[in-house]
């Protein structure tokens, strides 16, 4: 009971009451004692009471006073410094007590500031601690992000329920639209890497770890991978495996074709040759053949050698074709190439810097053009020296110009005829030339000069700028279980969409122009996981609906129909909830169109502007722009109303909702599927 | 009008003996070296009007023997026909490069041969 009034009270109130009941006490003492004195020794009582008074209000000045010094001096330094104490102790102030304001509490105040100093040397120990460690993970993150972003080969990390938690770009690449926390089996023929997997799993039981080859066709049947898969062991428990695999659909039809090829060609020379030998042998060995005959003959000879000609054109260009189709080079700029040139040789050369991209060794090729120049400039009978590009039709001629002496082709060719480089052994430039199936020569205009080497063009690679895919999550949430009403939200992949239409009525013949989708894994949106489509809605775009997205009929000509668009993005959407803005308005569009997409979707649907109505008043704004103002989320003007301007600003809004549901108390699915329920009925009454 | 006159630069005997047939029946005169450097000897001693010239030779290339002519101020305007066995693209734009006025690839029907010969001769007396 005392203790807990003496936990009400505050400090400084208890010394004033010690105070007040000290000065009362005594008060009362005094007086007591003037009644006993007068009732044993009589006397005037006016002279008792008089004492009795001055004694006692005496007193009680002096407890009073006594007290107000002690509040002043001890009881309000003490609270000060309890407070500097625990404001040090719960923030992170690095600041030193005052001392001065415990002046009269002898050495508490600098007892305080000695805990405060050590406190704050063991933060900042801490602190140097953290950032050591934060920049050694960071060090290997980045290490590790590049090693798997630029690996030659795809590689995937896999749950052991075959959930992706990992890709690289070549992953990416072979297997298309591959995203995290997605079934495996949807990009991949799951039966042969299940087979790999078990054998991988029986060589375990046997305590051998070994890596399991696979020979599988993507889920489209589009490329044939060839791979390995191994297990990620932790604590000898199976957290998951690895595949890496590269592209065998070239290596297979070329062999395959190779195969075709030399059959063919087999054939294809020996019925003439056979012949022409069978003719020939009359020819020479019957003497009395009819001159008719005899030319009957010698024009079947010419027939059968037109015909062994036009084969050998023929398979000749087929070879070229498949030869073609096998060229493994990685994409390399020309200005890296230049500037291996310029890095590899002393001689002063005007570059002519260029954007285009190269599919070749760019070792390789450098070194050679560093050759060639070297030898341009060793006699000094040449100067002016130039590197350009030009870019024409799938090829880029790297053009190496000068004033002064021509060249032979065969000094060229003497000059190739040495290795590239120590680092090659005894490749040398004509190898380097072979190898890439291509040749180089020198020419004359009124220009000067130069050598030409033309070399096949590749695609440009991802701009440095581009945003950072989110490549990887280890943390998946296990694997949804069959009541997804149940499932925690924060364990369910979601699916934001967003469509453009050519109206708003999708019974009265309005189509789908666009549809853009974004996934969100873990709570975190993945910009690298996107599904971006025009679709082609077969009817005329009003103008009234172009000024609002900006789409015209031009721009949908080449698109694919809503059959082809809506089975990508159902595959796309596959084991994800589907969120939208409004959704029964996108939703309505979508499932009048199942019969012709061939799928349904029956995926769980949340919709943002429900979700909003639950959580803010029932009748307030909740359009995407007043969503957006009220959780901060800038739209840039140009993306709003397109359709993936639209998605991002949609999830970043739901994602934000989401933290605002669960801290509501709603957690599942089911739970958020029925608050939108309750406010679907609520917004019906209203009119919504 | 006197006869034209073809220097061929062959070194397989077997293909240089047909061309020979080929082109002396066309009408032309002919004569065959083995080799570059006796083709620019050949070259020096004698203009002809049109040079049949096989890519790959003992020496110097026939794409090295293409750029001489062209280089070359009294040699220049000679017409150069260009053979190979080698079928790639790159050769023939290679060969169009350093000079050839035409290119054609081994195996050739013997009409498109005589065809093209008499096509460059045609244009050289224009």
């Amino acid at each position: 009971m005392i203790e807990r009034l003496t936990k009400r009270l505050g400090l400084r109130l208890r010394f004033a009451l010690f105070f007040g009941a000290l000065g009362l006490g005594g008060a009362v003492l005094i007086a007591g004692a003037l009644v006993f004195g007068y009732s044993r020794a009589g006397g005037p009582p006016d002279g008792y009471v008089i004492a009795g008074l001055i004694g006692g209000l005496g007193l009680l000045g002096l407890a009073a006073w006594i007290g107000l010094l002690f509040d002043e001096n001890v009881a309000k330094p003490i609270l000060a410094l309890a407070s500097d104490l625990t404001t040090r102790a719960r923030a992170d102030v690095d600041l030193q007590i005052d001392e001065g304001q415990a002046k009269h509490l002898s050495t508490l105040a600098p007892a305080a500031n000695a805990i405060n100093a050590a406190l704050s040397e063991a933060r900042a120990a801490r602190q140097r601690a953290v950032e050591r460690e934060t920049a050694r993970i960071a060090r290997e993150k980045a290490l590790f992000e590049a090693l798997f972003r630029d690996l030659g080969e795809g590689a995937v990390v896999a749950t052991p329920d075959n959930r992706v938690m990992l890709y690289n770009r070549m992953a990416q690449d072979l297997l298309g639209e591959i995203g995290l926390d997605r079934p495996l089996s949807a990009f991949l023929r799951p039966e042969p890497v299940m087979d790999a997997l078990s054998r991988m799993q029986k060589a375990r039981v046997r305590g051998e770890i070994t890596a399991e080859t696979f020979l599988a066709a993507s889920a489209d049947g589009q490329r044939f991978l060839l791979g390995r898969v191994s297990p990620i062991l932790s604590d000898e428990e199976l957290s998951g495996h690895v595949l890496i695999f590269r592209d065998a659909t070239e290596d297979l039809s070329a062999h395959a074709a190779h195969d075709h090829l030399f059959t063919a060609l087999m054939e294809g020379v020996r019925r003439p040759a056979g012949t022409i030998g069978a003719l020939l042998e009359v020819l020479q060995s019957v003497d009395d053949l009819a001159p008719e005959d005899r030319a009957k003959m010698r024009q079947g000879i010419e027939d059968e050698v037109a015909r062994l000609f036009s084969c050998l054109d023929d398979f000749s260009a087929r070879h070229a074709t498949i030869k073609s189709r096998r060229w493994p080079m990685s994409p390399v700029a020309v200005s890296h190439v230049f500037d291996g040139v310029r890095a590899h040789s002393d001689a002063d050369v005007r570059i002519t810097r260029s954007e285009a991209m190269l599919a070749c060794d760019g070792f390789a090729v450098a070194t050679l053009l560093a050759q060639v120049l070297r030898h341009l400039t060793e006699d000094g009978t040449r100067d002016a020296l130039s590197l350009a590009a030009e870019v024409e039709a799938g090829e880029t001629r790297l053009i190496l110009g000068w004033q002064g002496e021509a060249v032979t082709d065969g000094q060229l060719t003497g000059w190739l005829r040495a290795p590239l480089s120590e680092a090659y052994g005894a490749y040398s430039g004509r190898d380097a030339l072979a190898a890439h199936q291509t040749d180089l020569w020198p020419e004359t205009n009124a220009g000067g000069h130069r050598i030409v080497l033309p070399l096949a063009s590749a695609a440009p690679a991802l701009a440095p700028g581009d945003a950072r895919p989110e490549f990887y999550d280890f943390n998946l949430p296990d694997a949804p279980g069959t009541d997804l009403a149940e499932m925690p939200l924060s364990d369910l992949s979601f699916v934001v969409f967003d469509t453009e239409t050519t109206g708003l009525s999708p019974r009265g013949g309005d189509e789908i122009v666009q549809i853009a989708g974004l996934r969100i894994v873990n709570g975190r949106i993945l910009r690298g996981e996107t599904f971006d489509t025009l679709v082609n809605p077969g009817r005329a775009i009003p103008s009234a609906s172009t000024r609002v997205h900006h789409i015209t009929d031009a721009m949908v000509e080449g698109a694919p129909t809503i059959a082809e668009a809506g089975q990508r993005f159902h595959d796309f959407c596959q084991g994800a909830v589907l969120v939208a803005h409004n959704a029964p308005f996108d939703l309505a569009f979508l499932r009048l169109k199942e019969q012709m997409i061939g799928r349904r979707f029956d995926n769980p649907v949340l919709c943002t502007v429900l979700m909003s109505a639950g959580l803010f008043d029932h009748s307030g704004q909740h359009t995407l722009d007043a969503l957006c103002d009220r959780f901060g989320v800038h739209i840039p003007p140009e993306a709003r109303h397109t359709a993936m301007g639209d998605t991002v600003a949609t999830a970043e809004v739901f994602v934000r909702m989401l933290d605002l549901l669960q801290a509501k108390g709603v957690t599942t699915l089911g739970g958020a599927i029925t608050e939108e329920g309750r406010m679907t009925r609520i917004r019906k009454a209203q009119n919504y | 009008m006197s006869q034209k006159t073809v220097l061929l630069v062959e070194d397989e005997d077997n293909i240089a003996l047909a061309l020979t047939h080929l082109i002396g029946r066309a009408g032309y005169a002919l004569r065959r070296v083995a080799s570059g450097n006796a083709a620019l000897e050949a070259l020096a001693e004698e203009r002809p009007d049109l040079v049949v010239l096989d890519v790959m030779l003992p020496e110097r290339s026939g794409y090295e023997i293409c750029q001489l002519i062209r280089r070359d101020a009294v040699l220049r305007g000679i017409k150069v026909l260009m053979i190979t066995a080698g079928g790639g693209e790159v050769e023939r734009r290679k060969g169009m490069a350093v000079g050839a006025d035409a290119f054609m690839t081994k195996p050739f029907a013997a009409a498109d041969l005589t065809a093209q010969i008499n096509a460059l001769l045609a244009e050289e007396g224009a």
